[in-house]
């Protein structure tokens, strides 16, 4: 029988730190949405449309963010065979598909006025951010699908660390093939003008605090859920054996 | 009043908000396990 009392007091801590981290968060976001509304001066081509970038761009960040904590999770999975890390990935697998549809949302409203096009079929950014939405997608069905036990976390942690091999491709896809997406992010350095640079690292700082606050609440349900489920087979076993 | 801004931060602001309704449920629903199980060792 699973002890899950170390798995508790992890899911105590990691609820601790979401409530910590709340109180910066709403700072922050405040502070992202007065960067983009307020801040940022308005795009001379695009105008007030431009301004879904900054959180647009930031939300790309945070998808990116959460798959490589599946990614780490995975590992550590793999390597100790704790079930915290195991549930810690599919947390952040739910908040990093949140987030990619979000950008995925958000891209075509902007791409509409900029592009004449609601989705870029054939675009290298768009497309590959498609795949990495359905790779994760694909994670958790399967994972609904099969009973609990290290056999399902071990799949799920191989899935989840392949999966991310698909990120650094979205983040190379245009370097590498045509695109219309801009190249803002350079070696050398951004191509923006700075209060628009400015507006957008506050926006990215302020998502990824709530990423961690979702993730850390999201993993704390579910190991939760996890001791709910072995104290609730224990009474059966229990009535079982009383009868 | 851009329409496209307007609708490109709704969405956003949806999506985050239809999770954080979607994780209520979920921890509702499992405070509402646990109080049957509580239940049920009392019998």
């Amino acid at each position: 029988m699973t002890d899950y009392s170390p798995e508790l007091r992890t899911a105590a801590t990691w609820l601790r730190w979401a409530k910590w981290l709340q109180v910066p968060l709403y700072f922050l976001v405040l502070i992202g949405l007065y960067g983009a509304f307020v801040y940022a001066p308005t795009e001379r081509v695009m105008g007030d449309v431009q301004r879904i970038f900054y959180h647009h761009v930031a939300a790309a960040f945070d998808a990116f963010l959460a798959f490589f904590i599946v990614f780490v999770a995975g590992i550590l999975y793999l390597a100790t065979r704790k079930v915290l890390w195991d549930q810690l990935a599919a947390a952040a697998v739910e908040v990093g598909i949140v987030f990619t549809t979000i950008v995925l949302t958000t891209g075509p409203v902007w791409a509409k006025p900029v592009w004449n096009t609601w989705f870029p079929w054939g675009d290298p950014r768009v497309m590959t951010t498609l795949v990495l939405w359905l790779i994760y997608v694909a994670y958790l069905i399967l994972r609904s699908s099969l009973p609990e036990g290290d056999k399902k976390y071990k799949f799920c942690a191989v899935f989840g660390i392949i999966g991310f091999l698909d990120v650094p491709i979205v983040w190379m896809s245009i370097r590498w093939w045509r695109t219309i997406h801009p190249v803002v992010i350079t070696s050398s350095g951004a191509n923006l003008e700075p209060r628009m640079l400015q507006s957008m690292l506050a926006a990215i700082l302020a998502w990824f605090v709530a990423l961690f606050v979702l993730v850390l609440l999201r993993g704390a349900m579910r190991l939760h859920a996890l001791a709910v489920e072995q104290l609730r087979q224990e009474i059966l076993d229990r009535g079982r054996t009383a009868a | 009043m851009n329409w496209y801004l307007f609708f490109g931060y709704a969405i956003f602001w949806t999506l985050v908000f239809v999770y954080l309704v979607y994780l209520n449920g979920r921890q509702r629903e499992l405070n509402r396990e646990l109080e049957e199980l509580r239940e049920s060792l009392k019998e």
